[in-house]
């Protein structure tokens, strides 16, 4: 089936079939379409059908309601014949390495902390990304995907790295948190993301996160450790949580931290001031009571120059971080990086 | 075309911004750091987000969603994100009120299926 999608400068044209989502078959065919979450949520990738029909394949998705008529999410539609698509913004060349639909086995599930479980995908063929990116899961019998980073430092890699933070009444945190996290295959389309590590303009890197946004930073700073970016370039990782039971991935750090001299981590504690234990447990790594934008601030200091800033995490403590870094230390925005796809 | 009044022009102090709505229509007035005022729609021309969700300096306006950038002097894109300027409702100050000249309802493109107005 050809499927037209054209703004009010230009044109693409995709030959698509009946499973794959319009604006998935475009981005594996290297078109960047304006999309963020690639799951139904965000409402970038809205579109008009100005002829022909689709199915929806998920009406009830977060961002329907956002649609007008004639309106629908490229993510979710599946073209019923030939169909011709308006959207109301730019489009490019997604660079490599393209995204593509795999099927892989879930595998390694392991308990980090009461909330935070780590999971991997195994593949039979390896899969290449850069540090940063993220893919879109599909579990079997479950509607809908949802977007986890990247924590592998190695690429190309057989297996992905994952971590999930416990949602209560969420299917896939159910699932993987429930006794049925047994073995069982899983739809994985990717790698995608911008907020990517490249080495040749990074420069000194900061990172931010909250929660679960700490995944992609392992990547990143793991990537900039074994490439050698970390002899000539400092990196500032601040990883925020609310108190020392939700901290995770701090003997991962400890050793990037031991290994790296000019890399500094910092574990800021929103909810409680860091027990002299935890300091004891993990000399590499320092603790700080507070918000993590609020430590970050206070150990950065402004204008940030020659830096690459990547921030992740809760809608909040994403904002909170972009605010402090584009007003207090004067980052200009296009070096910071970061992907709203919650 | 007519001006409107639509605030006290010293209620939003100098580096602030404020959204005013007049007769159901929204407007976003930023006062730049030298009090100058600059009076917008008060949705990004990319995607629809809030501005008044997004970062204000006195100098530049970036919005929360992809850090679109534009400068608060005339709304001209700033540091190389930012792919359309914001429309501008012309203004001036009149004995301590702020007004704009008004026809209609700027809006972009994306927000119906007419042409912008210019």
């Amino acid at each position: 089936m050809k499927v037209s999608i054209r703004n009010a400068t230009e044109e693409c044209q995709l030959e698509c079939d009946e499973t794959t989502p319009i604006l998935h078959q475009a981005l594996v065919c290297g078109i960047e379409l304006p999309h963020e979450c690639l799951s139904g949520t965000c409402g970038s990738c809205k579109a008009r059908l100005a002829s022909g029909n689709i199915k929806n394949l998920w009406p009830d998705a977060p961002a329907c309601s956002l649609l007008k008529p004639g309106e629908c999410l490229l993510c979710q539609s599946i073209p019923l014949g030939n169909c011709e698509f308006e959207i109301k913004t730019a489009f490019s060349r997604t660079e490599d390495p393209l995204p593509a639909y795999r099927r892989g086995m879930l595998c390694n599930v392991q308990r980090l902390n009461a909330d935070v479980l780590a999971f991997s995908i195994a593949f039979d063929q390896p899969v290449d990304f850069l540090a940063g990116q993220f893919v879109a899961l599909s579990f079997d019998g479950i509607d809908g995907m949802r977007c986890y980073s990247m924590v592998n430092t190695d690429t190309p890699s057989r297996t992905l790295d994952f971590v999930i933070k416990r949602k209560p009444g969420g299917d896939v945190s159910e699932r993987l948190f429930g006794t049925s996290a047994a073995e069982q295959s899983v739809t994985c389309f990717g790698p995608v993301g911008k907020a990517v590590f490249d080495p040749k303009q990074a420069g000194n890197i900061v990172c931010i996160a909250g929660g679960s946004g700490i995944a992609g930073m392992l990547s990143i700073v793991g990537r900039a450790g074994s490439c050698g970016h970390l002899e000539h370039h400092t990196a500032d990782v601040f990883f925020g949580v609310r108190s020392a039971a939700d901290v995770f991935f701090l003997p991962e750090w400890a050793a990037l931290a031991a290994e790296h001299p000019r890399l500094h981590v910092v574990i800021a504690l929103s909810e409680e001031a860091p027990t002299d234990t935890l300091r004891m447990a993990y000399p590499s790594l320092k603790f700080e009571q507070g918000l993590v934008h609020e430590v970050a601030a206070r150990s950065l200091s402004a204008p940030l120059v020659e830096t690459t800033a990547f921030v992740a995490g809760p809608t909040p403590a994403v904002n909170a971080a972009l605010r402090m870094l584009l007003m207090q230390m004067k980052l200009p925005a296009k070096l910071i990086k970061y992907d709203k796809f919650a | 075309m007519e001006w409107k009044s639509i605030c006290n022009a010293d209620q939003i102090g100098a580096g602030e911004m404020q959204i005013v709505e007049i007769d159901g229509t929204r407007f976003l007035v930023l006062k730049q750091t030298d009090d100058e005022p600059l009076v917008v729609p008060p949705v990004c021309p990319h995607m629809t987000m809030d501005l008044c969700d997004g970062f204000f300096d006195g100098e530049i306006l970036t919005c929360a969603q992809h850090l679109w950038q534009w400068s608060a002097k005339d709304g001209s894109v700033h540091g190389g994100i930012a792919e359309r300027p914001l429309l501008v409702y012309p203004s001036r100050k009149v004995n301590g009120v702020l007004e704009i000249q008004f026809e209609s309802e700027l809006r972009y493109g994306h927000e119906t299926d007419a042409e912008e107005t210019p």
